[in-house]
């Protein structure tokens, strides 16, 4: 089950919300050596976890246990390009009402690996579902540069927005990608999808 | 700036490449304005598993060795991409594996074949074999550090690009599937079937009355148009599309 949790809907999800900021804490924090805040030892929660913070879950639906997630910012207000990493924008930063900030990618470790995949392609397809739904047209994404492949074998049409740079000995790049109903076609016909993976928008957008 | 406009352009221009041709024409460009000359991009396989995917214009010579002899399994940059996600130059080689004289062998060769310094961004996609994608100057050329950077990004995109024409809707694991039969000129066809009967540059220069370099193209192409890497894939795969017949090959 992939479920879009929001300011308005959270209270609903605390246990896939819980799992999710502990998964993250053992993947950014454990095992990727990333130096972001945690949370009473066992959470990794940030200033972008906030009231304008989209996260696009999928959960076990027997014991709403926290599979994979991934964490969208708007860009109108601050978040990590704008903050945190201005530097590796060349160009300007793309912002927008059609424009979010994909974040916090994330597999929970206890997925054994041959899931891990079917996951992933769940996430990123339920996440150009939701940009479809919301006229959302850009992605962009802070990544090191060891993940860009993976993000591009994902099916999208990505650019970058700027050289990568060294940042505390890792290369790290910015990155705009394109998302639409083409983008849509292409995902689901390359992991195999026919049909909508998200459950219907809880907020359909008022035009 | 002008190093980020060129990479940009390369990006966008890389992401509508539908052939191995194409992917060929921007990566030589690219590479030049980068000081570079030559390019390897593709996945770590060793023969016996077939290659998804080589998209590379080092020296035949070169090729040809590595894959007699097996080299993957003894090249210390292939090595290396498994020791360090982020991307090396050669020159740092030693500093991420345990460089035995075997690989230092190896090493000397490819400088031999005219592989001056290199630079290799390891390419990791979840569920598919290792990858990569090198770039080498040429002859005493050095590898300037500005484009290094911009560089990784070229091999990124340029691999998934590969990636993406390797695939076509609906397929199946065969190789034979993924990619469509590549249309070879007459010319080029020529030069492949005296290839097949194992035809020097010169020797299928004199046959048809054309230079050796000029021939020697011809068999270049014709690789690039396969996506194939030696001359010896290249035989096996015009036979099995059947552009070449085993009875021209062999009733000589």
């Amino acid at each position: 089950m992939v479920q879009i949790i929001t300011a308005s809907n959270r209270h609903l999800f605390a246990t896939e919300l819980d799992g999710m900021h502990r998964d993250r804490k053992r993947v950014f924090v454990d095992w990727l050596k990333w130096k972001v805040p945690v949370t009473d030892g066992v959470y990794e929660i940030d200033q972008f976890d906030n009231d304008g913070a989209v996260y696009v879950v999928a959960s076990d639906a027997r014991n709403r246990k926290h599979l994979a997630s991934l964490r969208l910012l708007p860009t109108d207000r601050p978040h990590l390009l704008s903050a945190v990493f201005p530097q590796l924008c060349d160009d300007g930063i793309p912002t927008g009402p059609d424009t979010f900030e994909l974040t916090r990618y994330c597999v929970s470790p206890d997925v054994p690996k041959s899931d891990a995949q079917g996951l992933r392609d769940l996430i990123w397809l339920a996440a150009v579902e939701y940009a479809v739904d919301r006229h959302i047209r850009r992605y962009t994404c802070v990544t090191h540069l060891q993940f860009l492949s993976q993000i591009l074998a994902a099916g999208w049409e990505a650019e970058p927005l700027g050289l990568p740079k060294d940042v505390d000995g890792e290369q790290i790049g910015a990155i705009v990608v394109h998302v639409g109903h083409k983008t849509l076609a292409e995902v689901r016909r390359r992991y195999g999808y026919r049909n909508r993976v998200l459950e219907r928008d809880p907020e359909p957008k008022v035009a | 700036m002008s190093i980020f406009r060129d990479v940009q352009g390369f990006v966008r221009e890389v992401n509508q490449v539908a052939t191995f041709d194409a992917l060929h024409g921007l990566l030589d460009g690219m590479v030049r304005e980068f000081g570079f000359y030559y390019y390897a991009i593709g996945h770590h396989v060793t023969f016996a598993k077939g290659t998804l995917i080589q998209v590379s214009n080092y020296p035949d010579a070169w090729i040809e060795a590595a894959h007699e002899r097996d080299f993957v399994a003894q090249d210390p940059v292939l090595i290396a991409c498994q020791n360090s996600a982020a991307a090396f130059r050669w020159s740092e080689l030693a500093q991420i594996i345990n460089l035995t004289d075997d690989h230092k062998k190896v090493l000397l060769g490819a400088a031999r074949a005219g592989l001056a310094e290199g630079f290799t961004v390891p390419i990791n996609v979840p569920g598919e074999c290792a990858g990569s994608c090198s770039f080498a100057t040429k002859r005493q050329r050095t590898i300037r550090d500005t484009v290094l950077p911009g560089t990784q990004y070229v091999g990124c995109f340029a691999f998934e690009a590969a990636r993406r024409i390797v695939r076509r809707p609906g397929n199946k694991t065969r190789i034979r599937d993924l990619s469509p039969v590549p249309a070879l000129t007459s010319r080029q066809l020529d030069c492949v079937l005296l290839v097949a009967r194992g035809k020097s540059d010169w020797e299928i220069g004199k046959l048809l009355g054309i230079a050796p370099e000029t021939a020697h193209q011809h068999v270049e192409m014709a690789k690039r148009r396969y996506g194939v890497p030696t001359r010896t894939q290249l035989v096996v795969r015009a036979l099995f599309d059947n552009q070449l017949g085993f009875q021209d090959v062999i009733n000589r």
